[in-house]
């Protein structure tokens, strides 16, 4: 750090490399945060969080008692231990809170004033974040697993949602009407994500096995179906390319929207080529996955190399994107997670589990004991808190 | 990290996982964690034993490991570390926050094992909870999504709780269903309960008139051909006599009133003639009964009526009051007479009381019982009530007039016996004839004492002239034919006539008495479907009983003879045999014909003659008891045929089962200095185990485990878990050990090759003849 901060200081390195190493060295030490906390307000799993893509600042999270949560996440208490309190909620008691558990939760990609949701209710609602009441209600005829909305799309506003029914269908916020359906897959669709890079690439990934890229612009007929053996295996046909050798409930693309990361109920986590539709053949290995419904995981952003989040049982693994070396496991969660979002900014990682907690996940860089120790200083040796005498061994005199 | 303390560790952290005790032995916590104060390495060792023994499957390692744990995690930082690191883990091991795998056995254990953990968990929680973020995290967990309350940790955790709501949610679902089931019954039976009532209802109104149904133009129930108007005004004045003494008491009044009317009528008809007030009075003062004065009485309460009586009195003709009507009245007599007129209404009345008691009752009383234990509405249940209130009442009704239940045959005895008087023979007596085997018609004189008969009579030979041939229906029992046949034989004179005799009224014939008439009717009347079929296919027997002779060795035959189902015996009864005629069909082969000569063989075992009949025997109750003594004092009250279980052989014994053969009483010694003795060598096994601890416990010095292992290392292994609780032999239950007899392999393959043989039987028997089983 201090070779780079120098190296820095002669003008002798990229500004970007720097942020890139420290960004890295945040990401790769990642731990279970010992201050900061995120209040429990769901009283049964969390199934879905996104943290807000202009400020980086207000989590959301859908629960599976239908309760969506919007979260402050900055600390502003002014110590290093803070709870994160919801700013608002839409708790059981409200007026339009879905009736079932709520599966997926999106802010509105350029702005925090609108947010989206989908349950299980067979409902997809758009919130106006600051009356908290839902501007537009939209009704399917199977349960949502998942929606989406482009990231960087400027000329439309389609929210992709991959219901029970074999359809992905595009709703449009302009109109408030279901726009056009997408005919392609065989069995109920779980997730549904568009390319950070093409405004109308469209991923979806089903329970007939199969991950379809769709161009959205031409709905007759899907891009390309992937296939996880590239077309080598003999009986690998286009009508019956598999990605996954299971349902596939989970989809995520690389910041950069190069590649996409699929995740299915066969245990496997593969890495394809959006450009060709290749699968990369990158192994990760095992990753436990049983999950019915959708599972959100994440891609590190900044760091190199780039770092994969993905739930396995009750802890997260971190892989390599490229290399596919599992590089560490966060274990903290008590039952199965569900989701988790990375903060690109302050190298964060949220996630939630079946056991309603929302986990904090920060750097681990030594610095909470020097804050202890600085701490330690000031109090007078009568009054040292009760946090320190529990780091000491307390082994009584009588054992001598 | 030296290797010797490594080991030293290794055997402490054994010793004290696996004494199976409930609270660890305190010198060696001492000294392990002595130990493990030296380095954070040993602490790093002890943790990963412990871990090792709390993955066993048996609560009381895992309780001991636990204990260990929170000890050294109350001491050291690097061990807190450590746990908490793999805390669910360790809370699927302790407190079974994962369903999937619950505590191992044995149960005591584990549930120590669970509620000193939650227990422990929340003391680190209040202690160390800021500093462990997973120990808070893990805290809630138990808090909130495994709703464990810490508050009331002996409180069952949220699955018992679950698990036992559920169950009752289960009972109470069977319990109404059973409510529900209930319910459609009585809903099935209400009518038939409703007619049955209404039934018993008219039954009594037609038996006892009400009191506003009477009047002085009513007439009485009719009394056969002695119903005369002269009887009017008497019965009518008793019932008014009865209405004002009883005025206001409905069925009692009643009764009351029937009662004295029926005494009425019985003194008229007593008398046989016309009767005058007069006359009355004479034989009632001549009876000395008690009298009551009528007339008297009426001047001086019964004002209103006066214009009544007058009427009454002016209508019959009669000129004045000064009648005396003396009125029987007879407390004891508790119930109505029963004659021709009223018997069909008694047998009704009868049949449904029985039908009441033997089988409304009871319904009503378990529905009842259904639906206050199902909590059904309250409406169901006042009507189930209301129900057993008709029904009850309706029984005690009959109760009263003395309508049994019980008087099952009674029915039968009285149709008999109409018959039997229609003809007012007016016979006082009958011969009471025995029913048995080997009838003799007559008992000579000199042998009456032995038949337990008094003395012969010239009048008893004379009277059993009731059942005259002539009346004797067509079909007939053989034995009443019997009966009548003799009675044939004998009578000849006529007997002393007496108008109102009734074959009931006679006090001597009951039909308790086998002897009596009334009970060989009975019986007779019981047999006739048998009988008759009996009679149908004996070929050659006379079925025209009142004709027949009836000789007593035809009886005496009759008796003996079996009774077979109708089949193609009977059918084919004393005709030839015939043989079976070969068909031959003619050859249709060109060159090859079969022998026209060749004997064919019958078959020895001809179908046609063969007969299987299964001899059962007949299933004699075992009456006696083991009454061999037990420990407990009493006497074995088991009732086995030959042999019982426990005590061998069944022998005779004395009131303190004691053998009564000398021989038996020391066979059985025997037996029990062979058992004391194979007792005394097993019991060698565990009782040096059991003194050892109890020196310990006296004593206070841990001395168990170190002598224990001393002795036991030359036997290794096997004895290292001796502390424990075997959990294998937990399992030897009373049900184990049957199961071990039942489902052997042996004991399985012996039943199913006896049912195999069973059903070849069968098959045998049933289709043996047939070529296409004859196979099987």
């Amino acid at each position: 750090m201090l070779n780079f901060l120098s190296c820095r200081e002669n003008g002798t390195l990229d500004p970007l490399a720097l942020v890139r190493a420290e960004a890295t060295r945040r990401t790769f030490s990642l731990e279970l945060s010992k201050e900061q906390d995120v209040k429990r307000i769901h009283a049964s799993g969390v199934n879905s969080l996104d943290l807000d893509p202009v400020e980086g600042r207000y989590l959301i999270s859908g629960g599976a008692d239908g309760v969506i949560a919007i979260y402050d996440t900055h600390n502003l208490s002014g110590t290093p231990s803070n709870t994160s309190e919801a700013v608002c909620t839409v708790g059981r008691s409200h007026r339009h809170v879905h009736k079932y558990s709520v599966e997926t939760v999106r802010w509105y990609p350029h702005d925090t004033g609108l947010f989206t949701s989908s349950s299980m209710d067979k409902t997809l609602k758009v919130w106006d974040t600051n009356v908290l009441l839902p501007a537009e209600v939209f009704q399917f005829e199977g349960t949502v697993y998942s929606h989406a909305m482009s990231p960087v799309a400027k000329k439309h506003c389609l929210i992709a949602v991959a219901t029970m029914t074999s359809i992905v269908t595009l709703c449009d916020l302009k109109s408030g009407s279901s726009t056009h359906i997408l005919k392609g897959h065989r069995a109920a669709v779980k997730c549904a994500r568009w390319s950070p890079r093409n405004p109308y690439l469209l991923a979806t990934g089903s329970q007939d096995n199969k991950v379809l890229l769709w161009d959205v612009r031409s709905a007759k007929s899907s891009l390309m179906s992937l296939d996880q053996h590239n077309g080598e295996l003999a009986t690998s046909t286009a009508a019956v390319n598999t990605a996954h050798n299971g349902h596939v409930n989970g989809l995520c693309f690389t910041p950069e929207g190069l590649h996409l990361l699929s995740f299915g109920t066969d245990n496997r986590l593969r890495l394809w080529d959006t450009a060709t539709g290749r699968n990369t053949l990158v192994n990760y290995g095992k990753i436990c996955n049983e999950s019915k419904k959708s599972v959100q995981f994440t891609v590190s952003c900044g760091s190199s190399p780039d770092v994969v989040f993905v739930p396995d049982d009750s802890s997260i693994a971190m892989f390599d994107v490229f290399g596919g070396t599992s590089l560490h496991r966060l274990v903290g969660h008590y039952n199965y997670v569900q989701c988790c979002v990375f903060n690109p900014d302050t190298q964060e990682l949220y996630s939630g589990g079946s056991d309603s907690n929302i986990l904090v996940w920060v750097p681990d860089l030594g610095r909470g004991e020097d804050y202890e120790e600085s701490k330690k200083q000031k109090a007078e040796p009568s009054q040292r808190s009760q946090t320190t005498q529990a780091y000491q061994d307390t082994w009584s005199s009588d054992e001598d | 990290m030296d290797l010797t303390v490594c080991q030293q560790l290794e055997k402490l952290v054994e010793d004290l996982t696996t004494s199976g005790q409930h609270q660890l032995d305190k010198a060696t916590v001492k000294t392990l964690k002595k130990i493990c104060k030296t380095s954070d390495e040993y602490v790093k060792h002890t943790y990963h034993l412990l871990n090792m023994q709390l993955q066993k499957d048996h609560a009381e390692i895992r309780l001991s490991a636990f204990q260990t744990m929170d000890e050294l995690f109350q001491r050291s930082h690097a061990f807190r570390e450590l746990l908490i690191a793999e805390f669910q883990e360790f809370l699927e091991l302790t407190v079974e926050s994962n369903y999937d795998f619950p505590l191992p056995p044995p149960k005591g254990a584990a549930d120590k094992l669970k509620k000193q953990a939650l227990q422990a968990i929340q003391r680190w929680q209040e202690q160390f909870g800021e500093a462990y973020k997973k120990l808070t995290l893990g805290y809630n967990f138990l808090r909130y999504n495994r709703k464990v309350d810490f508050n009331n940790i002996a409180a069952s955790s949220n699955v018992e709780r679950t698990r036992q709501e559920q169950e009752r949610a289960r009972i109470q679902a069977i319990k109404l269903q059973r409510a529900k089931n209930a319910l459609k019954e009585m809903e099935e039976t209400k009518p038939e309960i409703d007619e049955c009532l209404t039934q018993a209802e008219s039954c009594f109104q037609l038996l006892l008139p009400r009191n506003d149904a009477m009047d002085l133009n009513i007439t009485p129930p009719k009394n056969g051909d002695q119903d005369t108007n002269n009887t009017l005004p008497t019965t009518s004045h008793g019932w008014k006599q009865s209405r004002k003494e009883q005025h206001g008491k409905d069925i009692n009044s009643d009764i009351f009133m029937k009662k004295e009317q029926a005494r009425v009528q019985k003194l008229l008809i007593g008398e046989g003639s016309l009767l005058s007030w007069d006359r009355e009075r004479v034989n009632n003062g001549g009876d000395s009964l008690k009298v009551p004065t009528w007339d008297g009485q009426e001047g001086d309460s019964e004002e209103d009526s006066d214009d009544d009586e007058e009427d009454v009195v002016r209508h019959h003709g009669l000129g004045s009051h000064k009648y005396n009507i003396s009125i029987e009245f007879n407390p004891d007599d508790s119930g109505i007479r029963e004659d021709r007129d009223n018997a069909d209404i008694m047998d009704t009345l009868r049949d449904m009381n029985k039908l009441i008691v033997g089988r409304f009752q009871p319904a009503v009383g378990r529905w009842l019982e259904v639906f206050s234990k199902a909590g059904m509405e309250q409406k169901e249940i006042k009507r189930a009530i209301d129900i057993k209130q008709a029904l009850t009442a309706a029984s005690e009704k009959c109760a009263e007039l003395g309508i049994l239940a019980e008087q099952k045959t009674s029915k039968q005895q009285r149709k008999e016996g109409r018959k039997g008087g229609q003809d007012d023979s007016s016979d006082d007596d009958f011969v009471e004839v025995e029913e048995k085997e080997g009838y003799e018609p007559r008992i000579p004189d000199a042998l009456r004492a032995e038949y337990g008969l008094e003395p012969a009579k010239p009048e008893t030979k004379t009277k059993p002239s009731a059942l005259k041939p002539r009346t004797v229906p067509a079909p007939a029992s053989a034995s009443t034919a019997a009966a009548s046949a003799s009675a044939a034989t004998t009578s000849g004179t006529k007997p002393p006539t007496k108008k109102s005799w009734h074959p009931f009224l006679s006090g001597d014939n009951n039909p308790s008495d086998p002897t009596s008439y009334s009970a060989a009717l009975s019986i007779a009347t019981l047999q006739p479907s048998q009988d008759n079929r009996g009679e149908k296919r004996k070929v050659g027997f006379d079925a025209q009983p009142s004709t027949s002779g009836a000789s007593p060795t035809k009886k005496e035959l009759l008796a003996k003879a079996p009774v077979v189902p109708f089949g193609m015996d009977l059918y084919t009864w004393g005709e030839k045999a015939r043989k079976p005629t070969i068909v031959r069909d003619e050859s249709l082969h060109r060159f090859w014909r079969p022998s026209d000569e060749g004997e064919i063989e019958v078959n020895r075992l001809d179908p046609s003659k063969e007969r299987t009949i299964t001899f059962v025997g007949e299933f004699e109750p075992v009456k006696w008891t083991c009454k061999a003594p037990l420990s407990n004092g009493k006497l074995c009250p088991r009732m086995d045929r030959c042999k019982c279980p426990f005590h061998g052989p069944i022998i005779p014994r004395d009131e303190t089962g004691k053998p009564a053969n000398p021989k038996d009483a020391e066979r059985e010694e025997r037996r029990r200095m062979e058992q004391q003795l194979a007792e005394t060598e097993v019991s060698e096994d565990w009782r040096d185990p059991e003194l050892q601890r109890d020196i310990e416990a006296a004593t206070g010095i841990a001395m168990g485990t170190v002598s224990g292992r001393g002795k036991g290392k030359g036997k290794g292994k096997g004895k290292k878990l001796s502390n424990l609780t075997d959990l294998k032999k937990v399992k030897n239950t009373t049900r184990r050990r049957l199961e071990r007899k039942v489902f052997n392999s042996g004991s399985v393959k012996r039943v199913a090759t006896e049912m195999n043989k069973l059903d070849q039987r069968r098959y045998n028997d049933k289709f043996g003849n047939q070529f296409n089983y004859a196979l099987n």
